[in-house]
């Protein structure tokens, strides 16, 4: 109906079987998209209303995605990760960590899913629990390079929102919550609480940031923000006050803008494990070595990095055996290399080690 | 023991824990961490120059350094060390 409905004034009389005639050059309610009210529109409909209209699939965006290994997939580091009591940061796989403080001692790993396009997650459990968390806390965290997040234009008059999605499953279900933050803290977002509304069930989760226009947001190599997922505090269910319980996510996307994807297709857009390495690369990475000098002397050796790093890292000689050498230096470490220098007291004189390169956030 | 370590140049220092080098870029976070310790008026352990090996004696050193040693044996010498005689050598 678009107007009221009336009697009229005219003297002029219709028949009362009469017909008015329709209206071919309009689309019925079912026949259009509608902005006022969700539709539950078919796969074939979506693509060809997007088609229309020249809309991505959210697919499209999601695949560039800000986030650094969302599917728990990249895992340089060997086994359970032990974080023992005090105000703790320890990395479970690349990118992500679990940050804490209290008594609590927590064994932190990667582990599977159980469930299709996302058979990795990481998770944490307490093996010294905290029964009182008072004001300490436990979450999971990662940091993304400003580079990365300069698109966001935090800080500015033209900031945009950020969505996150993310699989998340609780032992215990309740209220849990989750923050932006730049690089100390001192510019933040609201904290999002989200709903975990079963035990030890996988959930999809959405949350919107609204866009924060003050404060520092470094847009270069350096931490753009960091999310913190917040799994244990006087504000959320304390998933570390007892053994057995336990908190784990999974499939974390983070997107510019107000859209996120469905549960549903939330796997099929999460970037491979060959293109995640390479950009897990980027902060950290580990090689083994044999260098052998040819005569009692000092020498060194080139090594060129698999990948660009981030900044000029640290670099970590570990597991050394010598054999008619010592002293294993490492010099002139850049973002794309770095040399080692080896002194042989005889003729084929050499050492075996591991290193890793870390120029992580 | 300090918790870091100089090395010959500005370009890195030695963490003592782990010895990681730690390179000097303000965007690498053990560097700052470093730069904080610092801060808070502590002070790394100086640079150490690493031991050069000695030279390994050629052939015709190590027939000299046989026959010295056999002269050392009849006068009732103690025998020298390889290193000793080449050192011995180049006095």
């Amino acid at each position: 109906m678009d107007g009221a409905a009336a009697v009229g004034t005219t003297t002029k009389y219709a028949r009362e079987d009469h017909v008015h005639p329709s209206d071919t050059s309009k689309a019925a309610l079912t026949q259009v998209v509608r902005y006022d009210t969700a539709q539950a529109l078919t796969a074939a409909q979506q693509v060809q209303a997007r088609a229309n209209v020249y809309a991505a699939p959210m697919d499209a965006l999601a695949y560039n995605g800000m986030q650094i290994n969302g599917s728990m997939e990249v895992c340089q580091f060997a086994g359970p990760v032990t974080v023992p009591t005090g105000s703790i940061g320890a990395h479970i796989v690349d990118g992500w960590k679990v940050e804490k403080t209290g008594t609590s001692v927590l064994s932190a790993y990667q582990t599977t899913t159980l469930f299709a396009g996302l058979p990795n997650c990481i998770q944490f459990s307490a093996t010294t629990p905290q029964p009182t968390i008072g004001s300490d806390y436990v979450r999971f965290t990662t940091r993304i390079e400003g580079y990365r997040v300069a698109r966001l234009g935090w800080g500015t008059a033209s900031a945009q929102p950020v969505t996150v999605g993310f699989w998340v499953r609780m032992s215990l279900p309740g209220t849990y919550q989750a923050l932006i933050h730049n690089v100390d803290a001192s510019a933040l977002s609201a904290w999002m609480p989200f709903t975990v509304a079963a035990s030890m069930v996988w959930q999809w989760v959405t949350i919107t940031f609204l866009p924060v226009t003050s404060g520092t947001w470094p847009v270069d190599n350096t931490t753009g923000l960091q999310l913190v997922i917040e799994v244990a505090s006087f504000s959320t269910p304390n998933t570390i006050g007892a053994t057995g319980q336990y908190a784990a996510i999974t499939g974390v996307v983070v997107l510019p803008g107000i859209e996120a994807p469905s549960a549903a297709r939330s796997a099929l857009i999460m970037r491979p494990y060959d293109q995640e390495l390479v950009t897990c690369l980027r902060y950290f990475e580990k090689d083994s070595l044999l260098l052998q000098s040819p005569a009692p002397a000092t020498m060194s050796w080139p090594y060129t990095f698999k990948a660009v790093k981030r900044a000029t890292p640290t670099i970590t000689p570990s597991g050394i055996t010598y054999v008619n050498a010592s002293g294993l230096a490492v010099n002139s470490p850049t973002p794309n290399s770095t040399s080692f220098q080896l002194t042989a007291s005889a003729g084929a004189g050499y050492a075996v080690f591991s290193f890793t390169a870390d120029a992580r956030l | 023991m300090a918790d870091y370590q100089l090395t010959a140049t500005d370009a890195s220092v030695i963490r003592t824990e782990d010895a990681a080098c730690i390179p000097n870029d303000p965007a690498n976070r053990d560097w700052v961490e470093y730069q904080t310790w610092l801060e808070e008026g502590n002070e790394p352990d100086p640079y150490v120059e690493p031991e050069t090996p000695p030279p390994e004696p050629s052939p015709e050193q190590t027939i000299l350094y046989d026959h010295e040693n056999r002269v050392r044996a009849l006068e009732g010498q103690p025998p020298l060390t390889l290193g000793d005689f080449i050192l011995k050598l180049s006095s």
